[in-house]
Order: C-alpha cells, then sequence, then structure tokens
C-alpha cells in the first residue's frame, strides 16, 4: 500500500485514509490542551500556525510527533483545507477541539476572541 | 452513611501516592503513554477533546455536606468553576491538568473520597436509588447492599481486569429508580414467604451498541449468600467471556451465546463450590461484619412530627412557583412529615448535570441545616435533598432558588438526560447538550410542560449510549452522516419495573428538524391520550409506534 492510501487514526475511534492535506494534532501532555505540529518540530496551540503535509510527509510528520511523548499525548493526522481551517468528515469535531465546547463559549480558545 | 475505617483510609492514600509516582515517571519519560494510560484511567482520569476529565467515584449516589465543599474547591481550584454529575452517580470534572492530579486526589482522600473503579475493566460503582434510606415501602436501605459489594470489589484481585467493565445496581423497592434491568448485575430487594430479605437477580442487561433487558438469574438468594454468588456469576463471566472482541466483551454478549439455562448452569456450579466451603469457609460476610456495615446507614433521628405543617400550607397558597416545585421536585418520604426533594440541575440552556462551585456550597449549607446531612447524586443527573422537614421546606426553596437551584422540572420532558457528547468526549459522533438545550427552550413553560406530563428524555452523541437513549420514553441518538450530525429518534423505552428498549422509528433527522419531530410526536400523544392521566409511555404502550412514526415522518417528508 503506498503512503498516500495507508489507513490512519483520525481522533476518537475513527480511521480514515492518508488522502489530502494534513495536519497532525494531539493533547499537550501537561495540560491536556488541543496541539497542534508546526513548522521547526514543535508544538503550537495555534492552527493556524500549524504544518500542513501530505502523503509521506504527513506520515514523517506524524512519526516525529509520536516520538515527542514527552511533551504530547495520542497524535493523529487531521483534514484541513489549504487555509488549515478543519475540514472532511472530522471538521465539527476538530472546530470543536480548536475552538472550545460550543455550549461554554466562555471557555477554550474562542474566550480569547470575545 | 458510610465513614471510612482505617484500611479504607489507608487503601485511598497509597492510592494517591502511587499516582503520584506514576505521574512523575510518565512526565519524566521514564514511562511512555501506552504504559501509563491504563494507570491514570484506573484513577479515573480520562483525556477528552480538550482536556483530562477526572470522574470522581460517588459510591450509590450518597455525599455529605464536608464532601460538597471538598467538590468545590476543586471545582474553583483546578476546574473552570463547575462540575457535572454523569449518568452513574459520579461526579466529573472537565478541565483537571495531569499534573494537579495527585493534589486532586488527595483532596478528595481527605474527605474519604476517591476515582477509583471509575473506569477500566472492573466493576464500577454501585448504584442504587436516589430516595435510599428514605423512600416508601423498602425492604430496607439498598445502600447497605451496595456498600458490601463495593468492600468486596474494591482491588479484587480476580475482578481487575475482566473481559469489559462491569455495572451493578441495586433496588429495594417495587418501582425501580436504579435501572436495574439494564445493568450487567441488577439487585431486587425482596422478602420471602417466612418474611427474610434476599434478593431476586437480573443478569445480562445493558445499553450501548447492544441493548438488552436482564434475564432473572435467581428468584430469591438468601441475603447471607450475596458475595458467594457474585463471585460465581463474575467468575464464569471472567473465565467464558469475549475478550477478541471489545464490542462483544460485556456480559450480556455472554448470557446470550451460552443461553440462560447454560450460564445458570455454570454459576451454579462455582456456587457450589463455594456453598461446599461452609459457614466461614466461603467469601460471604459474617452476620456481625454486616451488621456493623448496616450500622452506618442508620436512618437519621428525624424528630417527629405532624404529617400536615401550617408554615408548608401557607407557603403553598401564598407562591405559586413554591406550589409548582412542590407539585414537581417532592418525593413521599418514610416518616410523616418529611419529604423528599429532587434538586434540579436542568435550568433551560444549561448543560444537563452541571453545577457550579457556589451552588455545591449552597446545596452543602442547606444540607448542613436542614437536610441532616445527606444529599444524594442521581443517575438522571439531578441531587436530591432526601430528608427535608415539611416545615423547612419553603425556607430550603427560596434558597435553593436564590442560588438558581429549583428549577420545577423533575420528570417532566425538559429534565433530560444527556452525555458529554462531542461537546467533549473523545468517542461522540454528534452533540447532544446542544439539541437538549433547544428541547428546553421549546418546551420552556413548565405549566405547559406539567400538561404534558411525566416524560423522559433521553440523548446519547453516540451508540455508546451514555445518555440512556435506548430507556427515554423519546430516545435520541446522535449519527455522524458524512461529517453531518444526524439524530435517530427511538420510542417506548423505559428503564424502570416495566423495562424495554426504544424502538428505533425511521430515517435520522438534521439538527435542523430534530426539535420540531419530537414536538410533533408530543402533539400526537397529546391528541391521542385518552386523559391526562395517561402518562407517553402508557400511551405509547397502549397504542404502539405508528401513530407516532406517522406524526413524526408526515411533515417532514
Amino acid at each position: 500500500m503506498s503512503a498516500d492510501v495507508v489507513k490512519i487514526a483520525t481522533g476518537g475511534v475513527k480511521k480514515g485514509k492518508n488522502q489530502g492535506l494534513k495536519v497532525v494534532t494531539a493533547n499537550d501532555l501537561f495540560t491536556g490542551a488541543v496541539i497542534y505540529w508546526s513548522k521547526g518540530d514543535l508544538w503550537t496551540e495555534d492552527l493556524s500556525d500549524a504544518l500542513a503535509v501530505e502523503g509521506s510527509d504527513a506520515l514523517t510528520a506524524l512519526e516525529k510527533a509520536f516520538a515527542d511523548e514527552k511533551a504530547a499525548v495520542g497524535p493523529y493526522l487531521m483534514d484541513v483545507e489549504p487555509d488549515l481551517s478543519p475540514s472532511g468528515r472530522g471538521r465539527l469535531r476538530e472546530t470543536i477541539r480548536d475552538r472550545g465546547p460550543t455550549i461554554h463559549p466562555e471557555f477554550g480558545r474562542q474566550a480569547e476572541e470575545r | 452513611m458510610y465513614r471510612y475505617d482505617d484500611i479504607d483510609r489507608a487503601i485511598v492514600r497509597d492510592r494517591v501516592s502511587e499516582f503520584r509516582r506514576q505521574v512523575e515517571r510518565r512526565v519524566s519519560g521514564a514511562i511512555t503513554e501506552d504504559e501509563f494510560k491504563p494507570l491514570r484511567l484506573m484513577n479515573g482520569l480520562y483525556l477528552q477533546l480538550h482536556a483530562y476529565m477526572l470522574r470522581v467515584a460517588v459510591p450509590y449516589g450518597t455525599l455529605n455536606p464536608d464532601q460538597l465543599r471538598v467538590l468545590a474547591s476543586i471545582a474553583r481550584d483546578y476546574d473552570k468553576g463547575y462540575a457535572h454529575v454523569s449518568t452513574r452517580q459520579n461526579f466529573q470534572f472537565n478541565w483537571p491538568k495531569l499534573a494537579d492530579t495527585p493534589d486532586i486526589l488527595e483532596r478528595l482522600a481527605e474527605a474519604e473520597m476517591h476515582a477509583i473503579q471509575t473506569s477500566g475493566n472492573c466493576i464500577r460503582n454501585t448504584t442504587t436509588d436516589h430516595f435510599a434510606g428514605a423512600a416508601q415501602g423498602e425492604v430496607e436501605d439498598p445502600r447497605i447492599t451496595c456498600e458490601v459489594i463495593r468492600q468486596w470489589s474494591t482491588f479484587h484481585p480476580e475482578f481487575t481486569f475482566l473481559p469489559r467493565k462491569f455495572k451493578i445496581a441495586v433496588s429495594a423497592t417495587e418501582h425501580d429508580r436504579a435501572a436495574i434491568q439494564v445493568h450487567d448485575i441488577g439487585l431486587q430487594l425482596v422478602k420471602n414467604d417466612a418474611g427474610e430479605p434476599g434478593y431476586k437477580v437480573l443478569v445480562g442487561g445493558g445499553q450501548g451498541r447492544t441493548p438488552m433487558i436482564g434475564e432473572w438469574l435467581h428468584d430469591f438468594l438468601p441475603q447471607a449468600e450475596l458475595l458467594s454468588y457474585l463471585e460465581a456469576i463474575l467468575r464464569v463471566y471472567n473465565v467464558y467471556g469475549r475478550r477478541d472482541n471489545m464490542y462483544k466483551a460485556r456480559i450480556k454478549i455472554l448470557v446470550s451465546e451460552m443461553g440462560l439455562d447454560d450460564f445458570r448452569a455454570a454459576v451454579e456450579r462455582e456456587f457450589e463450590h463455594f456453598r461446599a466451603m461452609g459457614p466461614g469457609g466461603s467469601i460471604d460476610l459474617p452476620e456481625e461484619e454486616r451488621a456493623r456495615i448496616a450500622g452506618y446507614f442508620a436512618p437519621p433521628a428525624l424528630p417527629e412530627r405532624a404529617g400536615a405543617s401550617e408554615a408548608f400550607d401557607n407557603a403553598l397558597a401564598s407562591d405559586k412557583d413554591f406550589a409548582r416545585w412542590v407539585r414537581h421536585n417532592l418525593h413521599p418520604h418514610k416518616e410523616e412529615g418529611y419529604v423528599s426533594a429532587t434538586v434540579s440541575l436542568k435550568p433551560t440552556g444549561a448543560p444537563p448535570g452541571d453545577i457550579t462551585d457556589t451552588q455545591l456550597e449552597v446545596l452543602a449549607d442547606i444540607a448542613e441545616r436542614f437536610g441532616y446531612s445527606d444529599v444524594r447524586t442521581t443517575h438522571e443527573q439531578n441531587m436530591v435533598l432526601p430528608h427535608l422537614a415539611l416545615d423547612d421546606l419553603y425556607a430550603v426553596y427560596q434558597e435553593l432558588d436564590d442560588a438558581g437551584l429549583a428549577t420545577a422540572n423533575a420528570g417532566l420532558l425538559s429534565d433530560i438526560i444527556a452525555c458529554p457528547g462531542l461537546d467533549y468526549c473523545n468517542l461522540a459522533n454528534t452533540r447532544s447538550i446542544p439539541v437538549a438545550n433547544r428541547i428546553q427552550e421549546r418546551f420552556e413553560d413548565i405549566d405547559a410542560q406539567s400538561e404534558i406530563g411525566e416524560l423522559k428524555i433521553k440523548i446519547s452523541g453516540c451508540i455508546n449510549a451514555c445518555g440512556h437513549h435506548h430507556v427515554g420514553h423519546i430516545g435520541i441518538l446522535g449519527v455522524d452522516k458524512k461529517g453531518e450530525e444526524f439524530y435517530q429518534l427511538t420510542l417506548g423505552g423505559s428503564a424502570d419495573e416495566r423495562a424495554s428498549i426504544g424502538e428505533v422509528v425511521g430515517r435520522g433527522l438534521s439538527t435542523d428538524e430534530v426539535v420540531d419531530a419530537v414536538e410533533r410526536v408530543i402533539s400526537r400523544y397529546l391528541d391521542l391520550r385518552q386523559s391526562a392521566d395517561e402518562r407517553f409511555i402508557d400511551a405509547y404502550r397502549r397504542l404502539g409506534a405508528e401513530p407516532f412514526k406517522e406524526a413524526l415522518y408526515a411533515e417532514a417528508a
């Protein structure tokens, strides 16, 4: 199976294919906060700073993220649009992870914009 | 209530120290996440969408004011100012940090609380009637049985790695408020012809992706043999339960695949093994130990009171809001002049089951001054003050009302069970709480809800059914269709002594359609009911699904 169609975890119990633009996401080990793999092999809490990659580059980024166990928990590949907004089947889930619970607009990153 | 003895205190403190070291090793990199995950789960620490979630055990839903204050302090110091009552009578915190968790557990331990057995494939918190010890018609306080089970099951070495999680519920009244028929084991306290207490034993109930009503395994188990019999059931499950497929690993699947007769025979063989040991040889409790545990559940010293209260009657006549609350949120008490009150955690627009740190403290103060220091959580995500004098009731109501805790909707359609759903949960497909809030908003008028009568709406954001949708009079299951939220309605479910699994009625409904659909079902019920006394579930049982299906899809088509 080539790298671009390999089955991958896509968050929760869901599985998907490694097709299209991806960002590696995980939770911060210490706080549980949602984090994204960025350029320079660092984690960021800002999705707009994430590294968007495809195919074998996505798998390489995921492998590096897995190796950084001292900072992150449960990395996986999420679908993104070219502007880095969440896309695909996990769009709502990833939007909620990024922004915060829809029932508590006062919590999460969405609160910072209020 | 039960108070820790030296053994309880020591094991809980040791567990906190052990977990502190485990966290340190994870942070230092000495152990991997794969090694750490089962350890944190054994201490109730999950990782959800945005943060860790700590589930705190509330054995059989009983709390005292000091414990409420500790929960409030944790909500304030380590969370975002609120806690959440789960559908298994536990508390959950949605925002703790990993490094803080050992300190949180230490604070809990000071107040005789912990997070043990709130996750993992072990025997979970035993749940029961939230009116236990106060309800009329009890064989005895079911919490005695729950505490016996807690002591037997805590750290039981044989049952720490079962094929899957295992849930037991106990009821001591004919009317089942503990949903015993949808648990792995359900115990109903009964008396035999000689007046001796014992148990009717159900096995193999459950919800999730394969909902089943439990089957009667034993008609009358003498009380003295409870632990032998439970151990026999667990041994059969442990040996024969499937470990190859987690979706087929619950005991309900084993009972179904073996057949009840063969399962019972296997249990009886194990049971005989214990019986052969005789008194003193088996694992059953000596009577004096059982009596010691029972002593912790002696009823509070309630002063004798008249059945009527002038203060109560005057308030009832002068305050319509109080009268409305009295009509819906009170439950009869076994002692004259007293009642139990449901403290609704379902105000319109708030997540069902959420309670703030301040509200927890108000409730603690009320319980201390008026409620004999006894507070309960319910599996319907509310709280209960089980012992209140009628004379004090108006004062209690006013303080609850000032704290936003006097929503008069217990048992009505806005008293909705909803799982955390996709707003928090890593497993969820869809959101649950916003749907609950939209239904509450549509039917906000409590008097209109009162006209509709008892109606249990239960919402789950995925097939794991934490929101108990299978046993909702109207159940709502969230399903993911190509990334969009859809909702599947089930009708006719019930979790009481006439338990039933709701029937799936037709295609999933979009987010925009689902509240209108619920309203159409309710309108049809109002058209069809024989009288205001015929509840939705009674009308459904009389008429079947068809007229409601027609209403559901006629206008949606």
